[in-house]
């Protein structure tokens, strides 16, 4: 019973991430451009 | 485009899914075929065939019996990857500087050579010559086992993950991982996924957005001291969540295949001193610098400054063949010296405690900012740029 609480902090931890990064993915569909600069690094 | 293709992302969703699938033995055979296929469709077949010829080499060297005399087969190797990086990234710099250099004393280059074009660079040169040189020299140099499998050597030569920018591979860590390739555990699979959003987070929203940024202030055209500090925190930002997007998606790719490389950064800007945001930044790169360039010419036991110096120009006309590299690398390696100075004579200044860590935060991150317009801008640009910031009244 006493991990009970841990347990549910490690699953919202879970859910809060999921959400971030499908936010975060959202956010890269919704800005992507076909025309984006190239990787400054691939120049080199 | 590479990652910001669509045929990228199409071609890494099959690679990954068929991967997966195959049994183990055939696992190293399907990676070569996948970045086969990967650097032949943004190099063309004429631009992979530098990267061939230079693999066959590089692979056959250390296994070649060395003669009695003469150079071993592998530093033969070494300096000819010295030279075709030279000749592919450097020459018409080299040509272009000496015509200004002899213009002045009024002689003049011949047509024939002022004409000459230089080939295409190929894909991802600066990268897979540093990690054929690290190949050799580590077999040559420190008597390591060479890589037997040509399957293997193949496969880390063109790994497409890495290919075009890095993180550059070391062999003992790499090749070893395709002796038995396995799948990546539900850890990995789920830190690959999340590495590979992040980068595209970082490049697609961050960096590109910062990129526009920077635009909008250039065309200014008037480079007040506030404009040119916020430039060069601007670029400094850029050009981190830029690479290190790249780094993110390339090392998130390689974990989905269940394959561990090099983290290139460690929150740099959170250094307290040059030496330790050289420790954090672009980081297969620097180490590389230090293991097979400051360390062979004799490191911290003689001549450290000079040492210091031509090793971080070195590293900067890496980047590009253009004397604002080489600047920036003087500036870094100019303020690493002064750097050392100062540790050796107050090394109080750098001991732990919160002032001096705040104090050495703040003056990392300045320095390191202001050397981005160095990077960034053409040595003439930067003049006036430092004129304006030299104007700069409260």
């Amino acid at each position: 019973m006493a991990d009970a609480p841990n347990r549910f902090v490690r699953v919202l931890r879970s859910g809060a991430t999921i959400v971030l990064y499908a936010a975060m993915l959202l956010a890269v569909l919704a800005m992507w451009n076909p025309n984006a600069p190239q990787f400054i690094y691939v120049a080199f | 485009m590479l990652f910001l293709d669509l045929w990228f992302w199409q071609f890494a969703a099959i690679a990954v899914a068929v991967y997966l699938l195959c049994p183990q033995r055939l696992k190293v055979a399907w990676l070569l075929i996948a970045s086969a296929v990967f650097q032949v469709h943004f190099a063309g077949p004429a631009g992979a065939a530098p990267v061939l010829v230079f693999a066959l080499l590089t692979y056959a060297a250390p296994l070649l019996t060395p003669r009695q005399r003469g150079p071993s087969p592998a530093v033969a190797v070494i300096t000819l990857l010295v030279g075709a990086l030279t000749f592919y990234k450097y020459a018409a710099f080299l040509r272009d500087s000496a015509a200004s250099l002899l213009q002045l004393v009024g002689v003049s280059l011949p047509h024939a050579v002022t004409a000459w074009h230089a080939p295409a660079i190929p894909l991802g040169i600066s990268f897979f010559t540093f990690e054929f040189i690290h190949y050799l020299y580590e077999v040559h140099a420190h008597g390591r086992a060479p890589i037997r499998h040509p399957g293997q050597f193949a496969v880390f030569a063109i790994f497409f993950p890495t290919l075009a920018a890095g993180p550059i591979k070391r062999f003992p860590d790499f090749v070893p991982q395709l002796e038995t390739p396995r799948n990546p555990d539900w850890a990995m699979w789920c830190d690959g996924v999340r590495r590979v959003i992040l980068g595209l987070f970082r490049k697609v929203c961050i960096a590109d957005t910062l990129a526009d940024v920077a635009t909008a202030m250039e065309a200014t055209r008037v480079f007040t001291g506030p404009l040119v500090i916020s430039l060069a925190v601007v670029q400094g930002l850029r050009i981190y969540h830029d690479f290190g997007g790249y780094s993110d998606i390339a090392i998130g790719l390689a974990k989905l295949l269940g394959l561990r490389v090099p983290e290139n950064f460690n929150y740099p800007y959170r250094s307290t001193s040059l030496q330790e945001f050289w420790r954090r930044w672009h980081i297969s790169l620097s180490s590389w610098i230090r293991d097979y360039v400051y360390i062979p010419l004799g490191g911290n036991r003689r001549h450290r400054t000079f040492n210091l110096l031509l090793a971080m120009v070195l590293c900067g006309l890496w980047h590009g063949a253009a004397w604002n590299f080489a600047a920036w690398g003087l500036y870094h390696g100019a303020g690493l010296a002064a750097e050392g100075l100062v540790r050796h004579w107050r090394p109080r200044l750098f001991e732990p405690g919160r002032a001096t860590q705040l104090l050495g935060r703040a003056f990392c991150y300045s320095f390191v900012s202001l050397g981005w317009l160095l990077f960034f801008y053409p040595l003439d640009t930067v003049g006036q740029m430092l004129v304006g910031l030299a104007r700069w009244s409260w």
